[in-house]
């Protein structure tokens, strides 16, 4: 009988989808994703998951309730650190044992850790355990997650904005307003989290800019300027942006995306309001969401936000409004 | 330069006497208060947890008595704790409150940067012999300190005449701030442990235990956690908790710092559970947990600010530890509403559930689960 791994659409299925979906059509395993967040899957997780995490985690938990029944394995890799020096949220890390100790007759889970915080040379471990359950030899699992890796550059290559890859200039509609849309990978990814809020936008006349069209490595020198750098992932992700913003405004709006009680949000977002309101120009605005959130309400803030932004090109003659 | 520091229960005993050995001028902030917290809860983002609140408005407290430099101690994560030191200095920079930094961290630019800052704190001069005593004295305080707290607590439970105990400890309290340097410090912690147990205690007592467990700032400072050790003490029950200043600045900075293996009972302890470190405090809540039902105490309470993430992590395991273990688990969630009357009837009724079930167990044996 085939073995199929079960993998969560959440948290950080919006990054690294691509690069484990490779890993394993190349060791020859078979996969399953839990459908898009629908009524179902959310209410399912906010039941089973303690109150006072995030709206994602608790996503996740319904993603998992979707999967568990119809899956040999879990796929919930341990993801501590990302990147040299820094973390993701210690939610990410504690993820495999907050599932165990809380949702009874889990399928077992495959969680390797993920940590790159002191060197990456640790990167090829969670590939060779993963491997190792489906009895794969290390030096396979190994190339596998090198073909993989390109796979995932090419992915994120691919996704970075013409306006942004710094070769070529590509004309860009200036009738639609450029909006940055800052926010968690999954906060903005989810379309059902989120209210698909990037389709309110476009059709509000805005073109939609997020962080995964910006070349983190670029986003990461501008960093340098903080007097201590940050130690989260995402965080000196969107300082980063902020520092762009401040050298180069090119964009003519920021929505700032969170969901109530992110812990990483209410630094860095505090860090990256005070940075573009005071050094820069640019409209900014801060949207909140949670389970209790209203589809209307948030309409109202975005449609009041670009109408903000146009009569302020149309009247104001780029004066900023504000002192 | 005038220093000051925010407040975090006792640590103001031994950042005190630092700052005297190295003859550095400072004032200490007022005690947390309420209006420390209304200060900071205006500053600070409404999403940041409580002790980032706390010690803003302790910071600004500490501004208006004539400080101009700003001392805090800095990790890198992924705790938010360990970001404090440039939130707090963001802060108060955007609201007009013009102080220095100076952050006391394991440096990424090595152990020089250290010895600068260090340096500056001691006025521009670096006399290695008095740096040296002056950084050893703090660990050493910082144990003595926390004995003290741990007898004071185990008194408490046990004193004939209520009060006593605690008419003591907050002499030592408000004496610690008139000593002059670290000798004299240790002289006067000697002195009141004397004290603390020349009081009249019940021997044959036999008090209900319980563990106190979570975030370090909330469950150290008791102002932040509504004094619950010592309300606990009045009822007559003894408070334990493992985790104090000592215990960090001991394990987790100078073990760490030199390659010296670390105390790691709670590791295993909470292994079932936790496998890694997620950062915070989780590892030690759940292994604290565990440890405390081995030694037979009778409940638990975990005390955290609202939105800690490593205890939300903890928190979400507590069902499967209290159910396994075989002891009860009060969550107690803190943050700026926090009211006195609320919180106290839960841990009165917490209370309650533990002395019925300990006279229950007297008799006979009942699971758990039925309580849980």
């Amino acid at each position: 009988m085939r073995q199929v791994v079960g993998i969560p659409r959440g948290l950080f299925y919006y990054q690294y989808y691509p690069l484990w979906k490779s890993f394993f059509e190349r060791i020859g395993v078979e996969t399953l994703v839990s459908g898009p967040t629908d009524k179902g899957i959310f209410d399912s997780g906010l039941r089973a998951c303690v109150g006072e995490a995030c709206l994602p985690v608790k996503i996740y938990y319904g993603h998992v309730l979707d999967l568990m029944d119809r899956v040999d394995y879990l796929f919930v890799p341990r993801y501590t650190s990302v990147s040299r020096y820094e973390y993701v949220c210690p939610k990410f890390g504690g993820l495999p044992d907050m599932l165990r100790a809380t949702i009874p007759h889990l399928p077992p889970l495959i969680d390797p850790e993920i940590n790159l915080r002191k060197s990456d040379r640790t990167r090829y471990r969670p590939a060779e355990e993963t491997g190792a359950v489906f009895g794969i030899g290390r030096k396979v699992s190994r190339m596998a997650y090198d073909h993989a890796l390109t796979a995932y550059r090419e992915h994120r290559q691919r996704q970075v904005h013409p306006l942004f890859s710094g070769k070529n200039r590509v004309h860009v509609d200036s009738n639609r307003l450029k909006i940055l849309l800052l926010g968690h990978v999954y906060d903005v990814g989810d379309t059902y989290l989120n209210m698909r809020i990037r389709d309110k936008i476009t059709s509000l006349g805005g073109e939609v800019v997020t962080l995964s069209m910006l070349d983190t490595r670029e986003l990461r020198k501008r960093t340098t300027a903080l007097e201590k750098p940050l130690f989260w992932y995402y965080g000196t992700k969107a300082l980063g942006c902020a520092y762009t913003l401040m050298e180069r405004p090119y964009v003519d709006g920021v929505i700032y995306l969170t969901c109530f009680g992110c812990g990483i949000d209410s630094f860095a977002g505090y860090m990256v309001e005070h940075r573009i309101r005071r050094h820069t120009a640019i409209p900014f605005t801060t949207i909140t969401l949670d389970e209790h959130a209203g589809e209307a309400g948030l309409n109202t803030r975005i449609e009041a936000f670009m109408d903000t932004i146009r009569w302020r090109t149309k009247y104001d003659r780029h004066i900023p409004a504000h002192g | 330069m005038i220093a000051t520091f925010p407040h975090m229960g006792n640590t103001y005993v031994c950042i005190k006497a630092l700052l005297d050995d190295l003859g550095t001028k400072y004032v200490i902030p007022p005690f947390p208060n309420k209006r420390a917290l209304e200060i900071g809860t205006r500053l600070v983002p409404e999403g940041a947890c409580l002790p980032l609140k706390i010690t803003v408005g302790s910071l600004v407290q500490g501004y208006e008595s004539g400080a101009d430099t700003h001392l805090m101690l800095g990790s890198w994560g992924p705790c938010r704790f360990g970001y404090y030191c440039q939130m707090q200095r963001e802060i108060l920079r955007n609201n007009g409150y013009d102080m220095d930094t100076i952050i006391l961290e394991p440096c990424r630019e090595g152990l020089g940067e250290l010895g600068r800052r260090i340096r500056r704190l001691a006025g521009g001069e670096f006399p290695v012999l008095k740096v040296a005593k002056a950084l050893w004295d703090v660990p050493v305080i910082a144990v003595r300190t926390d004995k003290l707290e741990r007898l004071y607590y185990r008194v408490m439970a046990r004193e004939k005449r209520r009060g006593s105990a605690e008419a003591i400890y907050s002499e030592f309290q408000r004496s610690v701030l008139t000593t002059k340097n670290a000798c004299q410090t240790k002289r006067l912690i000697r002195r009141t442990r004397k004290k603390l147990s020349q009081v009249d205690i019940d021997r044959d007592a036999h008090p209900l235990r319980i563990g106190i467990v979570g975030e370090i700032f909330d469950i150290i400072d008791p102002w932040s956690n509504l004094r619950i050790q010592s309300r606990l003490g009045r009822m007559g029950i003894e408070t334990e908790r493992l985790v104090t200043v000592s215990e960090w600045i001991v394990e987790k900075m100078i073990k760490k710092a030199l390659h010296i293996p670390q105390r790691m009972e709670y590791a295993r302890a909470a292994h079932p559970y936790v496998k890694v470190d997620i950062g915070g405090h989780t590892r030690e809540t759940i292994g604290h947990t565990v440890m405390h039902a081995r030694d037979g105490f009778d409940g638990i309470i975990q005390v955290y600010p609202l939105g800690c993430m490593p205890e939300i992590v903890a928190q979400a395991m507590m069902p499967t530890v209290s159910r396994e273990q075989g002891i009860p688990v009060l969550t107690l969630i803190l943050d700026e509403m926090t009211g006195e009357a609320g919180y106290m009837t839960r841990v009165e009724a917490f209370v309650d559930l533990l002395r019925q079930r300990r006279r229950t167990a007297e008799t006979e044996t009942i699971p758990l689960g039925e309580y849980a």
